[in-house]
């Protein structure tokens, strides 16, 4: 392919690139400028608090990894050079912001939707052959889990005609007026129905087939960008209808999301002993995640500090992991673990990528993952849901085994033979998007400044933390 | 029951039993147009949500939605027979136990208030009608309709509370609707879309593309 064609496909991605910029600059104003108190804006349509400031900032700097490796990746690729993708990509993220600093649960919920539907050509783009039933899969099982939570509005509201309560959907309203409702049947239909369709986008049992199946199918970007972005915004969506409703029935909400948490990492870790495809793998992985944070949040109170680390601990750690994998595909032309190995002589950069994105995954040391799900055991115990620790525990042995057997054999031994490998080069410009990703994700275990472990606390508190 | 609400009744579930995919698409056209008759109980304090919701409901759930959704089916040469719920009397069994427990479901959610009963029962009903179809379908039309139906189930709860969103938000609700809908049509036009259950393991085995 000639200079100029280069040229004019790469227009697209440097558009998206500076427009990852450009939301970076505006989260970090959003973030530290607005102050450390909660403001509400457009008629209080809107609001800067904690969460807002924290999710807005997490999702930002991860679509500026993923923009920027879309621009870095070597040889003209016609799936992400179009400005179609730049167009749905542009829209999804601008979508995605507006769901996160919504405080009217209703337009947090238009806006989630509308993400799903952009999010659904972006999953047919480029060529793997599963990808059209997995945009299928995804789109039925997103609609189906947000018209549950549609539902699940219908019935709060009639719980709130039948008391003579405004059935206002403003999340801090709600908030306010929880300790004074006497939840009647209504109420506890709508809180289940929210947390169980609300849960299907984050891929919470019992409807989390599509997750698998997407995240395999999907370009390596866009599998980042739903599972380090769409997660997100779904788990922002959750975290208000906790927040809004937890007081209304505190021992209602806690069970419904420790036995879908639990549920989910049980199903996961049987997925993770299972597969024998990479992409896959870290698909289950994140279900697994999803489960944690499940219980966290059934938890609440000291758990919600644990949880947010393991939030953006993982959400780092998934963007690599996938953007590394879709290299390593490249690469080695296949997704079976079987046939990959010696990633590091292979692919020195993907290589440390896997292992280190690996590490993360399993929970180890010095990741903030390893730090959040001690706080998470440590609250377990402390609270006495010991039932929950031993299932907890035996999953993530589970899984750690599951995800150790496949992952550690591709990253040493001797690579394949020359004629399996692709023979494309990597180079450290390539590696710099990552680079960056990996260096906050690093920093997130050792060091936290003072404004980001404030803001951090804030939404530990917004949970029902200390 | 009112005659508005026993009409509903028969449009959620009369199509069931009849395997023909004009026969759904007539039903969800139905169901929009009895929906919009349930909407004109607002039509006194008549205002922009009003206005959008009448829209939403007559126009586009009783009449763009079935006719976008019949054009695809008819230029792509649709056979005539689709079942969204399998033919046999297990299924028909199933779906009338579901309309008896949405109405008990009602009985007990609303003791009170018999106008609102009848209405929360059909609107049970087809909440769980639209789940039996969702859970049984193995055919992105059944699928569709089962996703349409589920749809007007959730509305038909909603037009049972007095408190109406923001025109705005009504708006925004409108158009995803309207962005679900076309990407069904998308995918019923494409055809190729297989249906939505767990893939074969030899898939997962294979690995590579």
């Amino acid at each position: 392919m000639n200079g100029a064609q280069s040229q004019i496909t790469r227009h697209p991605a440097r558009a998206l690139l500076l427009l990852a910029l450009a939301g970076v600059a505006a989260a970090i104003v959003f973030g530290f400028a607005t102050g450390g108190r909660t403001r509400l804006a457009l008629d209080g349509y809107l609001v800067a608090d904690g969460t807002s400031r924290l999710f807005v900032l997490l999702i930002n700097f991860v679509f500026l990894g993923v923009s920027n490796h879309v621009l870095a990746q070597p040889g003209p690729h016609q799936e992400h050079a179009t400005w179609r993708f730049a167009l749905l990509v542009a829209g999804f993220m601008v979508l995605s912001n507006l769901a996160v600093v919504s405080n009217h649960l209703l337009g947090m919920w238009v806006f989630l939707e509308a993400t799903a539907l952009l999010a659904t050509p972006l999953i047919l783009v480029g060529s793997e052959p599963g990808a059209h039933a997995a945009a299928w899969r995804y789109f039925l099982f997103s609609a189906v889990g947000l018209g549950l939570a549609a539902l699940g509005f219908g019935c709060m509201g009639r719980g709130a005609e039948a008391t003579n309560i405004s059935p206002d959907l403003f999340a801090n309203v709600l908030e306010a007026h929880a300790f004074e409702q006497t939840p009647d049947a209504w109420h506890r239909v709508g809180l289940v129905l929210l947390v169980l369709g609300f849960g299907t986008k984050l891929g919470l049992a019992p409807m989390f087939v599509w997750l698998p199946d997407t995240y395999q199918n999907a370009t390596p970007p866009v599998t980042a960008l739903l599972a380090a972005v769409q997660f997100n915004v779904a788990l922002v969506a959750l975290v208000r209808v906790i927040g809004a409703l937890r007081a209304m029935d505190p021992t209602l909400m806690t069970n419904v999301l420790m036995a879908m948490g639990l549920t989910t990492m049980v199903m996961s870790a049987a997925g993770l002993i299972v597969t024998t495809n990479y992409k896959r793998l870290i698909a289950y992985a994140s279900l697994n995640h999803g489960g944690v944070i499940a219980v966290g949040l059934g938890m609440g109170r000291d758990a919600s500090y644990g949880v947010m680390l393991y939030v953006v601990s993982n959400a780092i750690i998934k963007a690599i992991l996938f953007l590394t994998a879709g290299r390593i595909q490249q690469h080695y032309r296949t997704q079976d673990v079987r046939q990959v190995s010696g990633l590091f002589r292979a692919l020195p950069y993907s290589g440390g990528f896997f292992m280190v994105g690996i590490f993360a995954l399993l929970g180890l040391p010095p990741f903030g993952s390893f730090l959040g799900e001690l706080i998470i055991l440590s609250e377990l115990i402390r609270l006495g849901y010991f039932g929950v620790f031993v299932g907890f525990c035996a999953t993530l042995t589970v899984a750690f085994v599951g995800m150790a057997r496949a992952a550690f054999p591709m990253i040493w031994g001797e690579p394949p033979s020359l004629a399996m490998q692709s023979g494309i080069q990597q180079r450290f410009h390539q590696a710099i998007p990552k680079l960056l990703l990996l260096g906050f994700l690093v920093a997130m275990g050792l060091y936290l400044p003072p404004p980001v472990t404030e803001m951090f606390r804030q939404v530990a508190h917004e949970l029902g933390g200390p | 029951m009112n005659v508005v609400l026993t009409a509903l009744l028969l449009a959620l579930t009369v199509p069931l039993l009849m395997g023909s995919w004009r026969a759904s698409l007539l039903g969800l056209a139905a169901q929009g147009a009895l929906l919009g008759w349930l909407q004109l109980k607002h039509l006194a304090e008549l205002n922009a949500t009003v206005a959008i919701q009448l829209l939403d409901v007559v126009l586009l759930r009783g009449i763009l939605a079935p006719a976008l959704l019949w054009t695809v089916l008819a230029q792509r040469q649709a056979p005539r027979r689709n079942d969204v719920l399998a033919p046999n009397l297990l299924s028909w069994t199933a779906a009338g136990a579901l309309v008896v427990a949405a109405f008990q479901f009602a009985n007990a959610m609303e003791p009170d208030q018999a106008a609102v009963r009848a209405h929360v029962a059909v609107a049970a009903a087809a909440v769980l009608l639209a789940l039996l179809v969702l859970a049984s379908a193995s055919t992105p039309l059944s699928q569709v309709v089962g996703l349409l139906r589920l749809e007007n189930g959730v509305l038909l709860l909603e037009t049972t509370l007095h408190h109406l969103p923001s025109p705005v938000l009504q708006g925004g609700l409108t158009v995803t609707y309207l962005g679900t809908v076309l990407v069904c049509r998308h995918f019923l036009h494409q055809r190729a879309a297989p249906a939505a259950t767990p893939p074969q393991p030899a898939q997962d085995q294979r690995g590579a593309p």
